[in-house]
């Protein structure tokens, strides 16, 4: 569990890892956004070739890709069923029973939602699995580094989120520890309605609050002993620097998620005297 | 390297916390004076409360001593007033849990992370860490994961990233009290290394009484200030004293000050059964000679 907790770095060489921080935190920004402009079943397939082509090119096996998955099942079935049965559709419903109704557009809505929750966690677990924290912490400090003329504190910041990042396997270590001891005092976390146990996590939360505060304290007198705040112009070991494969995978993408989008918007160029809608209607099954 | 030349001087000093619960005002270091020379091997010892982690502390001017409390003076600069970071710079600090003085999720950014903080060109933050690692022969876990790795390595690391500041004077306040007894030879067995080949000088600060015996002086702390100070074979010809101040001793030890007093003259100080043992049968022959 504590592996694979939130895509943690896996550290192994692969054409991906190598890639800089920031062309991979691009990627990743703009693969989100083409899942949001995917609508139709076949533009879907293009985000599957994105992802195939980013699991194999980072050599990590797809079943601990999917493994990050796991803290979002429940998640994902909810909002799942919850598509199925709350969307109206048009035509008969498929299936009715009580006050439960499927229309053929609540399975399209459904799945498609599933997709996208799949396709969002898998590809922001890529960025995760392939970079390190500092690197990643890095790239975003120069996405936001323009920030830093309206004097937000960016550096500050970047340096909080790779700490953040460092310190979430000793917090679920911490966790898991102080629910053993609670639970060999007697604590229940298993039975109860939801109050109930939203309550017995109380005494978790405290120890665990009271010990990242001593955790804070003394990280900050170990940050101090290192001369952290000497000058202003800290630098840094490894500098980020683009490459031709930076170049190469950039263009791939780009020439992925171009076509998709480009596709959804031409849902109305005519050729031939008919519109591509009507010409190709598979390319849009799906939509709405 | 000179033995004779302190860099470290505690002129009576004070230094007083005031408790949240009474109001209070309590000193945790309490007239406490001594000199640490260049290029030693110091270890302190001193049971719960007795103000050791105070006095590291002070000695790379995190804490600074209470006004009218006397001067901690490091490589000639006073910590009042002087600037701190070349002071800490100079005397590196290692704490007691690895875990707590990590910043980064990769062996080696971690070991960077000083060197980066002065602001050093980048072949100068690789060329310290490269050192750093070697020096430590943790070659292996450059580009690992600290948190899947062992207490002892951690630690490691931790001197790692302090190696890599250039240090003169390596502070350790009970970084050994979290490890098991492998972990804590790995690392007493790395200070050993870095004080005889680097002429690091090192002040461990511990309550095994075990590890006294590798230092060339120890400075025994009680309420604050420095009680006894000597070789250790010195400090442990003191027993009555050791356990009046609330430390445990080594049982050959014990056993050697109960021969002692029960009339048999050895001298050995040193938690050798082998050495005990010649001793006391050169004594003994000794009597049956006369
Ligand atoms: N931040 C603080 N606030 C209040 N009192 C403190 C604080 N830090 C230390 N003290 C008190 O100062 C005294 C000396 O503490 P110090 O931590 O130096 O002892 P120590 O010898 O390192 O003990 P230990 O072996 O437990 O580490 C103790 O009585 C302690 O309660
Ligand atoms: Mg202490």
């Amino acid at each position: 569990m504590k592996d694979i907790a939130f895509g943690q770095y896996y550290p192994i060489d692969s054409f991906v890892h190598r890639l800089d921080a920031r062309t991979k935190l691009l990627i990743t920004i703009l693969f989100m956004v083409s899942v949001f402009f995917a609508d139709s079943f076949f533009l879907y397939l293009f985000i599957l070739l994105a992802l195939v082509l980013m699991v194999a090119f980072s050599k990590i096996s797809f079943i601990r890709i999917l493994g990050t998955m796991k803290p979002i099942i429940v998640l994902a079935i909810i909002t799942t069923v919850l598509n199925f049965f709350l969307t109206e559709g048009e035509g008969e419903p498929l299936f009715k029973w009580w006050i439960f109704e499927l229309y053929i557009e609540g399975i399209f809505v459904g799945v498609k939602m599933l997709l996208r929750l799949i396709f969002l966690v898998m590809g922001a677990s890529i960025l995760t699995l392939t970079t390190t924290p500092v690197a990643l912490t890095d790239a975003v400090e120069w996405l936001f580094y323009p920030l830093s003329y309206l004097r937000v504190p960016v550096r500050e910041l970047a340096l909080i989120m790779s700490i953040a990042l460092k310190f979430i396997p000793n917090l679920v270590e911490e966790a898991q520890r102080i629910i053993k001891a609670q639970k060999a005092r007697g604590a229940n976390f298993e039975s109860g309605g939801l109050i109930k146990r939203a309550k017995a996590f109380i005494p978790i939360l405290i120890p665990l609050l009271v010990s990242s505060f001593r955790r804070a304290d003394e990280l900050a007198l170990a940050m101090d002993a290192r001369c952290y705040g000497y000058t202003a112009k800290r630098t840094k070991m490894k500098k980020l620097t683009f490459r031709s494969r930076d170049l190469l995978a950039g263009i791939v993408i780009t020439l992925i998620f171009g076509s998709m989008i480009a596709l959804r918007y031409c849902s109305g160029v005519i050729i031939n005297g008919e519109t591509l809608a009507e010409l190709c209607p598979w390319i849009y099954y799906g939509s709405m | 390297m000179d033995k004779d030349k302190p860099i470290i001087s505690f002129d009576n000093v004070f230094f007083g916390y005031s408790s949240a619960e009474d109001e209070q005002f309590y000193y945790a270091v309490h007239d406490a004076t001594f000199d640490i020379y260049e290029g030693e091997f110091v270890a302190v010892v001193g049971k719960n409360g007795s103000g050791k982690s105070t006095i590291a502390k002070l000695m790379n001017a995190i804490l600074e001593p209470s006004d009218e409390g006397g001067s901690v003076t490091v490589f000639g600069i006073d910590t009042k007033k002087g600037n701190k970071y070349e002071v800490r710079k100079r005397v590196g600090m290692v704490f007691q849990n690895p875990d707590n003085s990590m910043v980064a999720s990769i062996v080696e950014d971690d070991i960077a992370f000083g060197p980066e903080n002065l602001g050093l060109e980048r072949e100068e933050i690789v060329s310290r860490v490269d050192n750093a690692i070697s020096l430590l022969g943790i070659e292996n876990l450059r580009t690992r994961t600290p948190h899947k790795l062992s207490g002892g390595q951690k630690q490691k690391i931790a001197i790692a990233g302090i190696l890599a500041l250039k240090p003169d004077v390596l502070v350790l306040d009970e970084s050994t009290a979290m490890l098991d007894p492998q972990g804590r030879k790995e690392v007493i067995q790395t200070l050993i290394k870095l004080n005889k080949q680097e002429k690091i000088t090192i002040v461990l600060i511990t309550h095994f009484m075990e590890e006294v015996l590798f230092a060339d002086r120890v400075l025994v702390v009680n309420q604050g200030s420095v009680k006894l100070v000597g070789t250790p074979k010195d400090i442990f010809l003191n027993c009555d004293k050791l356990i009046e101040y609330g430390l445990t001793i080594p049982r050959l030890i014990e056993l050697e000050s109960k021969l002692r007093q029960s009339g048999l003259d050895v001298t050995q100080g040193e938690n050798n059964v082998e050495l005990l043992a010649k001793e006391v049968a050169a004594v003994l022959s000794d009597r049956f000679e006369t």
